[in-house]
Order: structure tokens, then C-alpha cells, then sequence
């Protein structure tokens, strides 16, 4: 209590502080006047200092001056001052954008209840008696399993299986098509997963009931918070709306992403309950595969629940001898699951922008040193006054600070836009993109980089300063000595920094960009220039999809048409086993399927090398028939004709050229193509894309081509619109925005590197302009002193590319995995090491005709 | 800088507070009524005097209003608060305490 009357003394003194200081100084002067010896009272400003220190808010005042004197000395030079805070707003503005990827992302525990203890369950079907090697632990669970574990497990608290999926909203401009999550009863409590109106799932729930996103609430209900009696319209089927889910609710993250055809956010807008799973009976069936997570009980580790549950997985596969089935299991944490595609790719990131910010600091505390070289003078004066040490170098940091701050709110500025314009750009690709916000964390991390970095960049010179010996600066004139020795090193150290940095940065955007570009000139095996994609769904009877081939094919300014299930490089695919007719199995090879009409490979510029496409006779009726592509031609039957040979699914009938499924950097698989007529049943529920290529502009045949569909079926919600040029650009949209940040990154180090070569060589040149004149009147030629001048400026460059070299190939090694960086060869680092020599020549040009011009007789006289 | 004034350390904060329980001074005042009571023994200086009236102050012991000098000059007089009492009640058994205690050493040497 009395601690804190004190503090408010203390406040009420600060805030009342003028009336105060004027009573001290009065009854001491009246004092004074009382006094036999009025001299003796010595030093009354003193004395009162003395008096007022007592109230301690001396370093208020101190910091208070040292900022004012800051403020002032830094509006003499706003040149100077709106270089730092510019490239220091730059720097710390990307990099708390980045962080604030980086938090939501990867460091904000996921907004469900105690996160660390959610679990996926992982399964496996894998059947010893079909050959080959088991695969990782990375699929479905099945439900004998899934209701062996959740009736023995002691160390998980529960488990809740769900598939995802889609669903059509009946609207009044036809159906919309939304991501569905189908799960048990149990998901939302699992999760611990509030709703903003109504409630979740309860165990005695019928089936027709609906949890809603607030984005589909607002749409089909206006957000009316009253929940009574809605209904909503589903594929037909009507469902009693229960609850809405706020807005960042989203589980599973990505859901959309494992869906062809899907909408390019990944958001789930409709959770539905799943029937009850199949009971034990239909053990033979392993039917019925879910995705599980679980929750691990308190105490209980992964590891631990792992081998439980593989106890109990191995209890079910005893039940399995004939087939033997080997059923996997294994646990991740949700967590880590989320993030993995992102994480390394986010750290990257952090990582390049940190240098960014590296070569900022090391830009700032050269330009610093360069001013401080200035102002010896005045440093020297007042030390000679008095100012102590430790004062000299608390007015250094007051100004280093003053210009971190300033830079650091113009950088907050940076940091909130560019945040918003990363979010936008990866949002369909970002795992919990949704969740990215500004939080206080972001800006507390920017103070933060503004302390450290004002210490970084402030503490050198003001140390520098304070070290001159006063005698050496004072007893010669202002132009020479300084820059030698320690201030010269250091900023030329400094220099070599920010070089080597750049160095780093624009060699990895320069893999980036090469990277891009061989994907890009990659032999796709489609053409894909004037191509539109469609999708259609849900899932159509294959004679409406035949239907609409044939109808859009003959509309005019249309050459083909055709239909896939899957659109190539999605970075999925659809693998399934197979087994070739009359041949030992040795294993079951793979191949990844496509179910497509007829019109298929003339659309995508897909040519048959042999045999015959397909046909709109291969029908239902007819023999079932299948193409397959060269690299499974290849493969398997490297000596012999295929076409005319069985698969079990199917006859071959022909061979056409390879496409890269899945991505452009990934090698095309073996692959087999039903015709939709024959196996549209297999196809998905998810629907069919539509292929059209025509002569013109794509766009323009959207519309008609909906009318067609709806003519045909109305029931087709024709949605995810995109050219095929765009789906390639897509498929390799990571890449393009590594090469926008680390093409941007690169190019803010570059400014930084060349500004600081300039800076330096520029100053050598100045301080050296005596000792040029006196070269000159002695005989030099001035060729010969821009040459001095130069090599002077090649040598800082070339060690700095040295170090960024040796730095580029230690961060190699560590990622030496990346294909990317391992192709990285010495043409590359030549090109960059070209780069640097053009910018160091652009920084000493105007220095080096400086020399050259130099006039000895002025120069010397000007002394 | 307080110069030496023949006080033992700490014990000015007592005795400023025992002259103003008698009654509310000025600074000056302050300092004469100290030398006076010791019979010139000890004479405060202003370096201080000063700093510790401030204190005084901030610990919430004594309270300062406006007042008007002999001389006719603005100054302050400080009046001890009821806090300020049972701080010198506590410094006087201490300083009683320690006092008798060195004196029972000195005593049987």
C-alpha cells in the first residue's frame, strides 16, 4: 500500500511537476536570502537537481532531451534520415508480414479445445497375398478397426471418423455446390468445437440434421439468428438445421483440396452426420474407410497410444488369415498434419526475409558510421564539456531507436497490407489462411525487431565514437583521418555483409526462376491453349455425359469436347492395382486411372500413338476396353505389341502419349483410361470435368455451353470455370509466389548492397580527394587513380561474394534434398557473380569520374 | 553536495520530522531549529536539507502548503502527517534502541 502511494506521490509530482519545481526553487532562494552568508549555500541549480532527483524521473527527463536532440540533429539531414527509416520500414514491414503468416500459421495452437492432444489415426489394407512392398501408414481407416479401437482403447478419449464430400444446396438460382463433412455424433465434442447459434450434434440426433457454416447461414438464411423449423435442401433431401459454425470453424483444414473438380477455397460449408458404422459383422467386406482423429488422454503420450492400438490392429488382422490383410496403424499429431505442406516452405521464407533484414541493419549501421565519422567533431566536443561515456552512447542509441520506431511504424503500415496481399494470394493454398489476422503478437514482434535492430545497427558506431581518442580528432582538421582505421574496417566489413547476404538471396531467387521456367517448358503432353474446363457435378448418368460431348462438340466455334474425372495436375492422382491377363504376377503394379469420353484426348491434344481411341460404341454392352499410356506401354510391355492384351480391366485398345498427371515437375506415371460409358460407376460422386476446345477466345463459349448442360440435365450445377492454361499456371502457383517474395527479397538486398557500395566507395573517395591531388600534381595519371579507386570497390565485392558463396553452399547442403537445388550448378553462380560485378561497377562509376576529374590546384588550395 | 554536518547517517529524516511535530516550518526554519535544539551542535546544510524534505514528501510523512516567509518570500511549510508521526515514533525507539546499545558497549570498555 504504501508502495503505491508512493508511485502516486510520484505521478501527482510529474503531472503538477512545473508547480512543484517553481516552490523548490522559491523557498530556496528565500532560503538563501535568510541566510547570514548567502554564498555558502553553494550551487542552488545544483542543489535544486539534487532536490528534484529524489522524485526519480530523472531518466524520463534524460531520455526526453535525448530524444529531442535526436529529433532535431536527424531533421538537419532528412536525406539522410529517410534512407534509414525507408529501408528500415522495407525490411521490418516484410519481415512481420511473413511473421504473421508464420504465427497463424504455424505458431497459434489450432482454435480447438486443448489442440496438442488431437490426434489423426492413420490406417493401412495393405493384402500380403497380392505381392508387393507395404505401403507407408498414410490412408484411411476401416470400421472393423476403427470400432475395435474405440471399444479398447484405454489411452484415447475418443474417436470420430469422417469423410468429406459434396453436397447440393437447392437455391434459387439452381443448386450450389458445397464441400460436405459427413461425421459421427461425436466430431464437434471431440474437437471441443463451439457453435455461434444453436448446438452441434447430440448422440439421439436423427440423420437429417445440418450443422452450417455462417457463410452459407448468411447466404441461404440472411444470418437470421432465430433456428427454429429451418430447413435446408440438400441433393433433393430436406435437413433441419441445428447450429451455424462461426466463420474460422473449419475442419478438416484443406477438405476441398482432396476433392477434384473443387472449389478452389478450401472450405467446408455443411457438416452432416454419418450413419452409424457398419458393425462387425460385415468384417469381411473392409468396406467403409474413414478419416479418424482422435484425442489423447491426459498423460498419455503418442507413442504410447500408437502401440496400443497396434495391439488391438493386430487382434482384427487374426481375424483375416486367408486374406491376410496387414492393417497399419499410426497417430500424428492434428497439428503438425495441418501445416506440414507449408512449414518448411514458411520457414524458408522467414529465413529470406531475415537476410533482408540483415542487409538493412548492416545498410543503416554503415550509413550511421558514415555520420558518426561526420560528426566526430561534435562527439569530441562534448565529451571535452563533460558528457560521460555511457551519456555519449545513450544519445547514439536515443537515435538509432528514434529511427527503428519511425521505421517500424511506417513498416506496420507494410506489414498490415502485405499481410492482407499474402493472404489473398495463398489463400486457396495456405493451410488456415482463414485465421491469419493481425494479432498483438505480430506487433509485439515488430517492437521487438525494432529494439533489437536499433541496438544492432546503433550500438557499433555509438561504441566507435565514444572509443576516438580525443587528442588524435581534435588536433586534426575535420576531412582526414577519421575514415582511417577502425570505422574504415567496420564499414567496409559491413559492406561485404550486405553483398554476401544479397549474394545468398539472389541466388535463390534465381533457382526459384529457373525452376519455373524448365517446369514451364516441360513436355506436358497436352496442348493446352484454347481450352476451358468446367465441372459438372454431382454424378450423372454416363448417356447425359455423352449427350452433352455431342451437343457442345457441334456448337459453333468449337472443335472438341470431352469429359475426365479428374483434370490432369491437380498435384493428385488416382492410383489403383492392376494385373496384366496370362502373366505370373510378380506384385500388383500400380496405374493411375482416368474415366473419360471419347472426346477427351482430341481436346487435350492427346494423340493415340497406336491401336484406336475410343468411340461412342464402346458402351455398357459392348466388351470392356481401356487405353493405356506409352510410359505403361513401356513399362510393361517393353517388346510387344499391347494393343490387342487384357488387363483384368479390360481389353487394350490402344496407346496413347504420356501427360503429366499429377505436377509438371513429376515424371508421368503408367496410367489406364476407362470410357465413362463402361465404368461411369467407378467415376466419383463428385462429377465430371468438361473439356472444350475451341477456336477462339474460350471464354466467350461459357455461357452457351451452360445453357446445354442445363437442357440436358438440370440437376448439373456447372461451377470452378478456368482455362487449362490456367490450371497449369496454377499447378505451379507455390513456385510463383517463392519467386515473388524471394525475387522481391533479392532485389530490396540488392538496393541495399549497391547503396552501401556507393556509400563507401563514394566517402573513401572524398576523404581521400588531398591525396588524389597530390598523386596527380606528382604525375599520375587520373585513368590510373579511377583504376585504384575500382579495384578498391572489386575487392569489397569480391569478398563478399566469397562469403555469400561459401553461405549459399552450406545452406545447400542442408537442403540438398530439393531437386531444384541440387540441378543448381556453376552457370548459375556465374550469372550471379556477373550480377554483382555490374552493380559494384554502377556503384563506383560516379565516384571513380569524380577522381578522374579531380582538379589538384583547387583541391589543394580548398585546405 | 552535502557537506559534513556532524549527523550520524539516517538521522536527518528523523529529526525534521521531530522540530515539525512541535509545529509547521519553512525550509529555513527548519535548519535553525535544528541547530538551535542542539545548541549549534549540529547545523544542517542545505544539499541536504533539501533532498530530504522531498522525500519526506514522497513518502507521504509530511504535507507542504504555500506560505509566506518572515522576510515576506514565497515558500513552503511542511506539517507532519499522521503517517509521518508513527514513522518518527518508530525511528525514535529504534535510535533509543541502537543508542542504549552502543552506549552499554562504550560503557564496559
Amino acid at each position: 500500500m504504501t508502495v503505491l502511494g508512493e508511485w502516486l506521490r510520484r505521478i501527482w509530482y510529474l503531472l503538477h511537476r512545473r508547480r512543484f519545481d517553481d516552490q523548490l526553487k522559491q523557498e530556496m532562494a528565500a532560503h538563501r536570502a535568510m541566510m547570514r552568508e548567502p554564498a555558502r549555500f553553494g550551487n542552488t541549480l545544483r542543489l535544486r537537481e539534487d532536490a528534484q532527483d529524489v522524485w526519480g524521473w530523472r531518466w524520463l527527463d534524460d531520455i526526453v532531451r535525448d530524444v529531442r536532440f535526436a529529433a532535431r540533429t536527424l531533421k538537419r539531414s532528412p536525406g539522410f534520415s529517410v534512407v534509414v527509416i525507408g529501408s528500415l520500414a522495407l525490411s521490418t514491414g516484410a519481415t512481420t508480414a511473413i511473421f504473421s503468416i508464420l504465427h497463424g500459421v504455424l505458431l497459434r495452437p489450432l482454435p480447438f479445445d486443448d489442440p496438442d492432444r488431437l490426434v489423426y489415426v492413420y490406417g493401412r489394407n495393405w493384402r500380403e497375398d497380392r505381392g508387393g512392398v507395404p505401403d507407408p501408414v498414410t490412408g484411411r481407416v476401416a470400421s472393423p478397426e476403427l470400432l475395435q479401437f474405440r471399444d479398447n482403447s484405454t489411452s484415447l478419449l475418443g474417436f470420430s471418423a469422417y469423410d468429406v464430400t459434396t453436397r447440393h444446396v437447392a437455391g434459387p438460382a439452381g443448386p450450389e455446390r458445397v464441400t460436405a463433412v459427413v461425421t459421427d455424433l461425436e466430431f464437434f465434442t471431440l474437437l471441443g468445437a463451439t457453435p455461434m447459434i444453436g448446438r452441434t450434434f447430440d448422440s439421439a440426433d436423427p440423420q437429417e440434421v445440418a450443422v452450417v457454416s455462417a457463410r452459407l447461414w448468411q447466404q441461404q438464411f440472411a444470418s437470421d439468428p432465430s433456428l427454429t423449423g429451418r430447413t435446408i435442401t440438400l441433393d433433393g433431401r430436406p435437413f433441419t438445421v441445428i447450429g451455424v459454425m462461426p466463420e474460422p470453424f473449419q475442419f478438416p483444414y484443406a477438405a476441398a483440396s482432396i476433392l477434384p473438380g473443387a472449389l478452389p477455397e478450401m472450405r467446408t460449408d455443411i457438416w452432416l452426420p454419418l450413419p452409424p458404422l457398419r458393425d462387425a459383422a460385415s468384417l469381411g467386406q473392409r468396406r467403409g474407410r474413414y478419416n479418424v482423429i482422435a484425442r489423447l488422454k491426459p498423460e498419455v503420450d503418442l507413442e504410447a497410444a500408437s502401440s496400443e492400438l497396434r495391439v488391438i490392429a493386430r487382434r482384427v488382422e487374426e481375424q483375416y488369415k486367408g486374406t491376410r490383410v496387414r492393417i497399419g496403424v499410426r497417430l500424428e499429431k492434428v497439428a503438425d498434419v495441418v501445416v506440414r505442406p507449408i512449414r518448411r516452405s514458411l520457414w524458408m521464407l522467414f529465413a529470406a526475409v531475415g537476410l533482408v533484414l540483415g542487409a538493412a541493419c548492416a545498410n543503416v549501421a554503415n550509413l550511421l558510421l558514415a555520420r558518426t565519422t561526420v560528426r566526430l567533431r561534435e562527439v569530441v566536443t562534448r565529451a571535452a564539456l563533460g558528457a560521460g561515456r555511457s551519456r555519449l552512447v545513450r544519445q547514439f542509441l536515443a537515435e538509432s531507436l528514434l529511427l527503428s520506431l519511425a521505421g517500424g511504424i511506417a513498416g506496420a503500415g507494410i506489414a498490415a497490407w502485405g499481410t492482407k496481399v499474402l493472404v489473398a494470394a495463398g489463400a486457396a493454398w495456405i493451410p488456415r489462411a482463414h485465421e491469419i489476422a493481425l494479432h498483438w503478437q505480430t506487433f509485439a514482434f515488430l517492437l521487438a525487431l525494432c529494439l533489437v535492430t536499433a541496438v544492432l545497427f546503433g550500438l557499433a558506431p555509438a561504441l566507435m565514437a565514444t572509443r576516438v581518442d580525443l587528442m588524435s580528432v581534435t588536433a586534426k582538421s575535420a576531412g582526414d583521418s577519421p575514415m582511417a582505421g577502425p570505422f574504415a574496417r567496420m564499414r567496409d566489413g559491413l559492406v561485404m555483409l550486405e553483398v554476401a547476404l544479397a549474394f545468398v538471396l539472389a541466388l535463390g531467387a534465381a533457382i526459384v526462376m529457373r525452376e519455373i521456367v524448365r517446369l514451364q517448358n516441360v513436355e506436358s503432353g497436352m496442348a493446352t491453349g484454347h481450352v476451358v474446363s468446367l465441372h459438372l457435378s454431382p454424378r450423372a448418368p454416363a448417356s447425359d455425359y455423352y449427350a452433352i460431348e455431342e451437343r457442345v462438340r457441334h456448337m459453333p466455334g468449337v472443335q472438341s469436347a470431352g469429359f475426365t474425372q479428374l483434370i490432369p495436375l491437380q498435384n493428385w492422382g488416382w492410383f489403383a492395382d492392376f494385373a496384366i491377363a496370362g502373366r505370373a504376377s510378380e506384385g500388383r503394379p500400380t496405374a493411375g486411372l482416368r474415366y473419360v469420353t471419347p472426346g477427351y484426348f482430341e481436346t487435350l491434344g492427346i494423340p493415340v500413338v497406336k491401336g484406336r481411341g475410343f468411340t461412342t460404341s464402346d458402351t455398357a454392352e459392348s466388351p470392356p476396353v481401356i487405353l493405356i499410356n506409352d510410359a505403361l506401354a513401356r513399362q510393361y510391355f517393353p517388346n510387344e505389341d499391347p494393343v490387342g492384351r487384357a488387363l483384368d480391366r479390360g481389353m487394350i485398345v490402344g496407346v496413347v502419349r504420356d501427360v503429366r498427371q499429377v505436377h509438371l515437375g513429376m515424371p508421368s506415371e503408367p496410367e489406364i483410361y476407362y470410357p465413362a460409358a463402361q465404368n461411369v460407376t467407378m467415376a466419383s460422386d463428385l462429377g465430371m470435368s468438361l473439356l472444350v476446345r475451341t477456336h477462339g477466345a474460350p471464354e466467350a463459349l461459357v455461357a452457351p455451353v451452360r445453357t446445354a448442360v442445363r437442357e440436358i440435365n438440370p440437376n448439373l450445377a456447372v461451377f470452378n470455370v478456368r482455362t487449362m492454361d490456367q490450371i497449369v499456371s496454377d499447378s505451379l502457383w507455390e513456385l510463383r509466389l517463392y519467386r515473388w517474395l524471394v525475387g522481391l527479397f533479392a532485389i530490396l538486398a540488392l538496393v541495399l548492397a549497391t547503396i552501401g557500395l556507393y556509400g563507401v566507395i563514394a566517402y573513401n573517395v572524398a576523404a581521400r580527394t588531398r591525396e588524389f591531388a597530390v598523386r596527380l600534381a606528382l604525375g599520375s595519371e587520373p585513368a590510373g587513380l579511377a583504376r585504384l579507386v575500382i579495384a578498391r570497390a572489386l575487392g569489397m565485392t569480391g569478398v563478399g561474394i566469397a562469403g555469400g558463396v561459401l553461405a549459399a553452399m552450406a545452406l545447400m547442403l542442408f537442403f540438398s534434398q530439393n531437386q531444384a537445388v541440387a540441378r543448381t550448378g556453376v552457370a548459375i553462380y556465374t550469372a550471379i557473380v556477373v550480377l554483382f560485378l555490374a552493380i559494384t561497377a554502377i556503384a563506383c562509376a560516379i565516384p571513380a569520374i569524380r577522381v578522374a576529374a579531380v582538379n589538384p590546384a583547387a583541391a589543394l588550395r580548398s585546405e | 553536495m552535502p557537506r559534513d554536518d556532524g549527523l550520524p547517517p539516517g538521522t536527518l529524516v528523523m529529526l525534521i520530522l521531530r522540530v515539525l511535530v512541535s509545529e509547521p516550518l519553512h525550509g529555513y526554519a527548519i535548519a535553525q531549529r535544528i541547530k538551535e535544539l542542539s545548541n549549534e551542535e549540529l547545523s544542517v546544510e542545505e544539499g541536504s536539507l533539501y533532498p530530504a524534505l522531498q522525500k519526506l514528501l514522497l513518502k507521504g510523512w509530511v504535507r507542504a502548503s504555500p506560505a509566506i516567509s518572515e522576510t515576506g518570500r514565497q515558500v513552503r511549510e511542511y506539517r507532519v502527517t499522521p503517517a509521518g508521526r508513527k514513522q518518527l515514533d518508530a525511528e525514535r525507539a529504534n535510535y533509543q534502541r541502537v543508542s542504549r546499545a552502543i552506549g552499554a558497549i562504550l560503557e564496559s570498555a
